[in-house]
């Protein structure tokens, strides 16, 4: 059981060891750096949503963080990468930006194009609208002639307000005195014109003969 | 204020502002006692009553004559109509309204 033990240790220490060297090893930070570099490449041509380039970014930095024993070209070629990432991360957010605005842009024209159409409508439906009002209007007026002509029929019908007086013509003189009866309208002024059918009553033709009442 | 023998005159149709000539005279006078006689000595008038009916309503006439120098009568009136002011349970109220009235004795200079 100990030999397992001391076994496992060994092995242990020798992976180690043989990853410490792999990863120390010159090959291995020309191809880390190659990989950077292939991804530094494709976010400068299709440059990539924004967020993407910064992860990139922190990645290449934790990685050359690790490998300690960098040459300095592979330090230089790290910072390169990194500050290529952060250019393509600017660019990527312009790109957005840039498509946000084209989106908004989009949406204000077919907003425009709604309201438009809404416009165009609405004119036509209130112009319909006026029209029936219109005649609504007609309607009501001619309902209105109708109802005043009607009233002014039963008012001629009935009479209305209209009276009657008798005025004895004294002026010439004479006696017996002469009457005449006078139709006043609606009212004094005579500004309504209602027929009457006046009968008069309380006096005698033979005037003088009174009866007491 | 007396009332005379009914006699009725029906005047037929007389539109608005028409006119028309009475088949009938009137013959004032302030010498026969209780003929609708009012007033004493000098200032006695004859008055009438005429009711005055159409098909609308019935108006009442007070037709007054005074004695005058320049010509023998002048005349004043006033037209009331009554109309049912209020009904109760077991009455009713009436009111007048006068239709019109002359402000002064007509025929008079």
């Amino acid at each position: 059981m100990a030999r397992l033990g001391l076994a496992l240790l060994r092995w242990k220490i020798e992976g180690h060891a043989w990853l410490e060297q792999v990863w120390e090893n010159r090959w291995c930070g020309i191809a880390l750096t190659a990989i950077g570099a292939a991804g530094c490449l494709s976010c400068v041509l299709w440059v990539p949503a924004p967020g993407v380039s910064v992860a990139i970014m922190g990645l290449a930095a934790a990685l050359m963080a690790a490998r300690t024993k960098a040459t300095g070209a592979e330090k230089a070629a790290w910072m390169l990468i990194i500050s290529t990432l952060l250019v393509t991360e600017v660019l990527a957010i312009h790109k957005d930006r840039e498509l946000h605005d084209e989106q908004i842009a989009l949406l204000f024209k077919q907003g425009e194009n709604i309201k438009g159409q809404a416009e165009t409508k609405f004119g036509e439906l209130g112009g319909k609208l006026e029209g029936e009002i219109d005649t609504g209007k007609a309607i009501l007026d001619k309902t209105n002639s109708v109802m005043k002509l009607s009233e002014q029929n039963l008012q001629n019908i009935t009479g209305g307000d209209s009276f009657a007086v008798v005025t004895p013509q004294v002026w010439n003189g004479l006696v017996p005195i002469p009457l005449t009866i006078y139709n006043y309208g609606a009212d004094a002024r005579g500004s309504y014109g209602y027929y009457s059918r006046p009968r008069i009553e309380g006096f005698s033709s033979q005037s003088v003969q009174y009866v007491p009442s | 204020m007396f009332q005379a023998e009914a006699s009725a005159i029906n005047v037929g149709t007389l539109h608005a502002g028409e006119m028309k000539t009475l088949p009938r005279t009137i013959s004032p006078s302030v010498e026969i006692p209780g003929a609708g006689i009012l007033g004493e000595g000098d200032s006695k008038v004859c008055q009438y009553q005429l009711d005055i009916s159409a098909q609308n309503f019935t108006a009442t006439e007070h037709l007054t004559f005074k004695k005058e120098v320049r010509i023998p009568w002048v005349f004043e009136y006033v037209v009331i109509r009554q109309f049912v002011k209020s009904r109760g349970k077991n009455t009713i109220n009436f009111g007048y309204k006068t239709l019109a009235e002359t402000k002064r004795w007509m025929g008079e200079n």
